[in-house]
């Protein structure tokens, strides 16, 4: 129940940093760093896989209404939250995958902490800046975006996960 | 679990391959309802830092129109000028508006704006800036907000032409750089040079003629292509602006049902 309402408030959160802060602040067409995927990201390692789908959709569908782009957001969170246990027993370790606990960087450690939400956000950042992008032609400037966005974005979720789960914190959903 | 995945993953392809821009206009009207208070209250706080260079053009504008203004004045007998002013019925009509969300950052970027049909605005009306530059055009509304299709937005199109010249070409933006548009179409032996005005065409549903979209930077010619390709400098600064007038064509809608009936004549 505890746990519920803690996710609930961080997406809350991030979805309101992502639409009154990160989309509003138009430096440049190549930043655009999508916080709101540390929702998905730091669920506990334990969820089950169908929880985290679920939540994938409601944090695409969600982001997707703000940001008005209809498919984007949601196509991109399902196929990270389907692909998120394998991410994380390739970059935390099986054992430490399915032990449970947010997989923050007090939790995993930084390098693996790091690894495994690079991994994440590239993924998710690569089919986002390609479906809204509409058009292979510009390749490269899709690839340019994925590689801002990615090391701006992962910097971002570390930020949130120090704050969210801080050290010795370990909980399951 | 897998197959949850693959139906709820080409749910979401299918709502992606079908949408257009106008579905995501439509979308962002829609989440403008319960969002667009919040957006407002922020664009109170961001545009006090462009109030100086806000003023200044508004004051360039003034001036400008002050002149115009002298300049009929002289021209036209004031007596007849009085005697017919009640009976002149405008072609256009000008709302302001201010700017309550803007994103330049996309590859199809939209204006929310602080009107809607509450306000008499509606679908199809051109947004300019306070100094008279080409912003974008509705295309939906809420009660009152409005949203509307940026220049910046791969999907916009409008026609332009240099104000020298009756040639006109096709404006649209690539999706690159947010200070650039490119005008296509323009016959090779059009006389253009870098710094032309490029300004828009009368044959617009959206846009009256003679606005101002912004200066030639680059011109490109190719020997297989009868039509040279230019890259336009916006006159329009798209990260600063926060008031627009939204431009109504009263004629628009009598022009489009007398099109669309010859369409069914035929």
């Amino acid at each position: 129940m505890y746990q519920g309402l803690r996710y609930t408030l961080l997406l809350a959160a991030v979805a309101l940093l992502q639409s009154l802060i990160f989309n509003q602040v138009q430096i440049s067409i190549y930043f655009n760093p999508l916080i709101y995927v540390a929702f998905v990201l730091l669920l506990p390692m334990r969820t089950k896989p169908i929880v985290v789908l679920l939540c994938g959709l409601l944090a695409g569908i969600l982001m997707d209404i703000t940001m008005g782009l209809v498919g984007v957001n949601t196509c991109a969170s399902l196929l990270t939250a389907y692909v998120r246990p394998l991410m994380l027993r390739l970059a935390v370790g099986k054992d430490n995958a399915t032990d449970g606990g947010v997989p923050a960087p007090m939790q995993v450690g930084v390098g693996k902490f790091l690894a495994y939400a690079t991994v994440f956000v590239a993924v998710h950042c690569m089919v986002f800046f390609a479906l809204e992008a509409m058009t292979l032609k510009y390749i490269w400037l899709i690839g340019v975006k994925v590689v801002i966005n990615t090391i701006a974005t992962v910097l971002l979720i570390w930020g949130v996960a120090s704050v969210f789960a801080p050290r010795n914190y370990n909980n399951s959903f | 679990m897998g197959a949850i995945f693959i139906i709820l993953e080409s749910l979401s392809l299918h709502f992606y391959a079908n949408s257009s821009a106008y579905a995501q206009a439509k979308l962002l009207t829609a989440s403008n309802v319960f969002v667009g208070g919040v957006n407002s209250m922020f664009a109170s706080v961001g545009k006090y830092f462009h109030l100086a260079t806000e003023n200044e053009r508004l004051v360039a504008r003034v001036a400008e129109l002050e002149n115009e203004l002298e300049a009929y004045q002289t021209a036209v007998n004031e007596y007849e000028l009085h005697a017919n002013l009640d009976t002149i019925n405008l072609k256009y009509l000008h709302t302001p508006a201010r700017v309550i969300n803007n994103t330049v950052s996309h590859q199809q970027n939209f204006i929310t704006v602080d009107r809607g049909w509450g306000d008499g605005v509606r679908d199809g009306m051109a947004v300019l800036t306070a100094d008279g530059c080409m912003f974008g055009y509705v295309v939906s509304c809420a009660e009152h907000y409005a949203v509307c299709m940026s220049v910046l937005n791969t999907e916009f199109r409008a026609s332009g032409r240099p104000t020298h010249s009756g040639e006109f070409g096709s404006i649209s933006w690539d999706g690159k750089d947010r200070h650039f548009v490119t005008l296509s179409e323009i016959p090779k032996y059009t006389p253009i040079e870098v710094g032309d005005t490029i300004v828009s065409t009368a044959y617009s549903f959206y846009f009256p003629e003679g606005v101002r979209i912004g200066t030639v930077d680059n011109i490109t010619n190719s020997d297989n292509s009868p039509s040279s390709t230019i890259r336009v400098r916006l006159s329009a600064d798209f990260m600063t602006t926060h008031k627009v007038v939204l431009v109504e064509n009263r004629d628009a809608e009598i022009i489009m049902n007398l099109e669309d009936s010859v369409k069914y004549v035929k």
